[in-house]
């Protein structure tokens, strides 16, 4: 499949640009309040005033770049209900929590963002390390919030894979009685629907996403039930009573008694990607956090030789070495042990062409055994198929983080054993290449789960606005929001780098 | 409690937002003037208001963001419907937030980074996305008075030039940028009341308070046209009509208000301060009363005058746009004390954050 060829390509193209803005500022949001912090906390320790330095220069770092990352969070906002406004619907509807929630997490940010900048020798010493504390929480609680609602779409919390050929993937919903009373029990088994019991709150089906995605589908169409394909699985008696109600309504009654079943609080952090996906996300804002203050110590001690520079290089490059082992090794592995499992397409799309060593290589890493018997590309129906593209994204993105663990590794090999290390103009290229990395990560996960929006619920097509912008109208936006980001990074060189 | 927490953090972010187009407005034009006068009381007065809004810009922001999501979580149907049919208006504003964060950046960092030239086309950018953001957004307002523009075929959307030329919105958006100005020069006037330039600012706020009056009385008496069941609800009692939904209190509360500042600013005029941070306490308190009897004049409609919209479309929408029928599983009330928790400490650390930044 070409990733071209669903729906809404340009709208996609706009989103992932917008978006990935956003994403490629707020990570300095995640990492440089950390580093700050410890640089902080050692300066306290030691008293040594460049510790201190380094600290106020990181805190200036994040907060010039805050602006604009607030400001394309807001673009990244608008954009989602522009565009995808019945995604935004649903997420606001049934899974409204996580979102209400990064409220708080955003207000943390900003207030303490600022206050650890503004109120520099304003507030005694440990009180400002516990504001710089409290910054990175609201950063961290921010995405950890964020990453729960998009840990949904990729696999949402009653998901449940299996063999094709038997309606596989399902989702658990949870019928209140009064609408399971009014359905054909055995016309939907006969459709791959599995009735797993009964509770308080009502029957507990598994139903084939093939039958959940026509429901929102219709549900979104404005249809009635006489025109949907609930219709065809309504006993004979309920046919004439229930014809002209909304299928929003029966689907809106069915997903809110599920959601109150799972939990309305929880119902995102159950999702079984959820864990994985959060370390990894605030990791990778850690890593490339850690990369850029390396490549700008680097640089300032090209330009200016220093020993604030110095102990800045060598702060950074601990953390970048650090950050990418654990990146690599735990977070990054876990990651793909939870797509493995619950994303089976997207691991076969990947793993699809790849030479046997390297499947091989990938099957033990996601189950042990090199020999288990996976879910081929071929095997996957057409209708669930992801583009194949996220193929050659996957391995450019492990091929580059291996090479940016290695650099890490011989520039620590340079500073630490042979004492030289190196300072060069070409350390700008570590923050670029950790920042592609970081890109491919989130287009494998975003680009990987079409045709979904939500997986197993809502397609593209669905989650799309009915009036969007023209292809030429969303390209003008796109370069819009590159130009603005150019003129940021300008900015950040000279107003930080320079200075 | 839903009603109470949207107008909480949308009250926040109007005043907030008012006085940050009304400092972008400002600063700008005061350093440009101080620097071809060589006066550095100008400049002080310039730096420290850019200081305060540099800082303080984002709580602005994350308070609508708030708005915004509190609203997607209580009325999620509703922001479906808008996003479904208002991409250009919101897209407007959307471009001129980003811009405006990116310019404010600029100008802020780049105060003594820039020459004097480019700095001040820098502020001129802050100032005319100022003044756009809320062009798309308060063509919404119109909208949500009187839905002119609202087109049905091929698709329902909203046709952004009919829409720009509801009356609503030609009166809502002057006043509210002429409201911004007032606010900010009475504030200012707060601020720096023991300054030289504390008279021109007292002279410069109530000029805006009297275009803010007027253009208030046209803005009622076009909604007394377009949207009567608001208008009612305001006006109503003083002329003998049963409101719905009587917000007159509110209206008589902001008049007491307006009066305190004319009377605290003419006082400044004769050298007597001793009133003014009770005006700027009455200016912010304005800003806010007067966006609460906008938007709850309407209550439980979204949209004030349906009269406009074919009827099975508005029997359609009835309940998406009825404010009494939220999300029902976000109107919880563990959800409520999960919001306290959190506002309250927020909101206070807010506090603190100000006080930091005005206290030298």
């Amino acid at each position: 499949m070409d990733w071209a060829s669903y729906p809404a390509f340009s709208d996609r193209v706009l989103s992932m640009i917008g978006i990935e803005i956003h994403w490629l500022i707020l990570q300095y949001v995640l990492g440089l309040p950390l580093m700050a912090v410890i640089a902080e906390a050692i300066y306290l320790k030691t008293k040594d005033e460049r510790w201190k330095k380094i600290a106020k220069t990181l805190a200036k770092g994040f907060v010039i770049v805050f602006a604009v990352g607030a400001g394309m969070g807001t673009a990244s906002e608008f954009g989602l209900i522009l565009l995808w406004p019945n995604l935004t619907e649903i997420a606001g509807k049934y899974i409204y929590f996580p979102l209400y929630a990064e409220i708080f997490a955003f207000m943390m940010e900003v207030i303490f963002v600022y206050m650890f900048y503004y109120a520099w020798d304003k507030i005694p010493d440990k009180a400002h390390l516990i504001v710089g504390i409290l910054a990175l929480t609201g950063a961290w609680f921010s995405a950890t919030m964020i990453v729960s609602v998009n840990s949904y779409m990729q696999a949402p919390t009653g998901i449940m894979v299996g063999d094709y050929s038997m309606g596989y993937p399902k989702l658990m919903l949870v019928v209140p009685y009064k609408i399971a009373s009014a359905l054909n029990v055995s016309a939907l088994q006969s459709a791959g629907m599995d009735i797993l019991g009964t509770s308080k709150d009502g029957v507990v089906v598994a139903l084939p996403c093939s039958i959940v995605k026509a429901i929102v589908a219709d549900a979104f169409s404005g249809k009635v039930i006489k025109d949907s394909v609930l219709y065809g699985v309504l006993n004979e008696s309920a046919k004439s009573a229930l014809a002209n109600v909304s299928v929003k309504s029966v689907l809106d009654a069915i997903v809110w008694n599920t959601v109150k079943h799972v939990g309305v609080y929880t119902v995102t952090f159950q999702s079984p990607v959820f864990g994985a996906s959060v370390m990894h996300a605030i990791m990778a804002g850690v890593v490339v956090s850690a990369f850029t203050v390396l490549a700008s110590y680097g640089l300032s001690y090209w330009r200016r030789k220093s020993d604030t520079a110095v102990l800045g290089y060598r702060y950074a490059l601990i953390f970048a070495l650090i950050a990418i082992v654990l990146q690599g090794f735990v977070t990054g592995h876990e990651m793909g042990v939870a797509v493995a499992e619950w994303n089976r397409e997207k691991f076969a799309t990947i793993l699809h062409g790849s030479p046997e060593f390297l499947k091989k290589m990938e099957l033990t890493l996601a189950y042990g055994n090199p020999n288990v018997d996976y879910v081929r590309y071929e095997d996957i129906p057409n209708w669930l198929k992801p583009p194949l593209i996220i193929h050659d994204l996957y391995y450019l993105k492990v091929g580059l983080a291996i090479l940016l663990g290695l650099v890490a590794l011989a520039l620590t090999y340079q500073t630490f054993v042979r004492k030289r290390p190196i300072y060069s103009p070409y350390l700008i290229a570590l923050p670029v290449v950790a920042q592609i990395v970081s890109f491919l990560g989130w287009a494998v996960r975003e680009m990987g789960r079409k045709p979904w929006t939500v997986y197993g619920i809502m397609d593209v097509k669905t989650a799309h606005t009915m009036n969007p912008p023209s292809p030429a109208l969303a390209g003008l936006f796109a370069l819009y929001f590159v130009v603005l980001l150019s003129v940021l990074i300008y900015a950040v060189y000279r107003f930080l780098w320079r200075c | 409690m839903i009603l109470t927490f949207l107008a909480l953090v949308f009250g926040l972010h109007i005043v907030m937002v008012n006085l940050g187009i009304g400092l972008s407005g400002t600063v700008p034009f005061l350093k440009r003037k101080a620097e071809i006068e060589g006066n550095e009381e100008i400049m002080r007065i310039a730096r420290k208001s850019m200081k305060f809004y540099a800082a303080t810009y984002a709580l602005a922001g994350v308070f609508g963001t708030a708005f915004t999501v509190f609203l997607l979580s209580f009325y999620p149907s509703f922001i479906g419907l808008a996003g479904n049919i208002a991409l250009v208006p919101f897209a407007l504003s959307v471009c001129m937030i980003v811009l405006h964060f990116l310019s404010l950046t600029l100008y802020w960092y780049g105060w003594d980074k820039f020459n004097s030239e480019r700095h001040f086309i820098v502020g001129l950018v802050m100032f005319i996305s100022a003044l756009l953001i809320p062009l798309g957004f308060r063509a919404i307002f119109g909208f949500l008075n009187v839905p002119i523009g609202l087109e049905l075929t091929p698709k329902v959307h909203i046709d952004t030039l009919k829409a720009l030329t509801n009356p609503t919105f030609l009166v809502l958006y002057p006043k509210s940028i002429t409201a911004s100005f007032a606010l900010t020069f009475v504030i200012l006037a707060t601020a720096f009341r023991k300054s030289e330039y504390s008279k021109s600012f007292a002279k410069l706020g109530l000029a805006f308070l009297i275009l803010t009056s007027i253009l208030g009385i046209a803005y009622a008496e076009t909604l007394e046209s377009y949207a009567n069941y608001k208008f009612t609800n305001v006006f109503g009692v003083f002329y003998g009509v049963k409101p719905e939904n009587d917000v007159s209190y509110v209206f008589i509360i902001k008049m007491v208000f307006l009066a305190i500042q004319f009377i605290a600013l003419m006082a400044l005029l004769r050298g007597k301060d001793k009133l003014m941070p009770l005006a700027g306490f009455s200016a912010l308190a304005t800003v806010y009363l007067g966006e609460m009897l906008n938007a709850f004049s309407q209550y439980p409609l979204f949209i004030a005058n349906t009269s406009v919209i074919p009827k099975e479309i508005a029997n359609a929408l009835a309940d998406v746009i009825n404010m009494a029928k939220p999300n029902p599983i976000a109107t919880m009330e563990s959800l409520y004390a999960v919001t306290l928790a959190f506002l309250i400490p927020l909101i206070a650390s807010a506090c603190v954050l100000i006080y930091l930044i005005v206290r030298d």
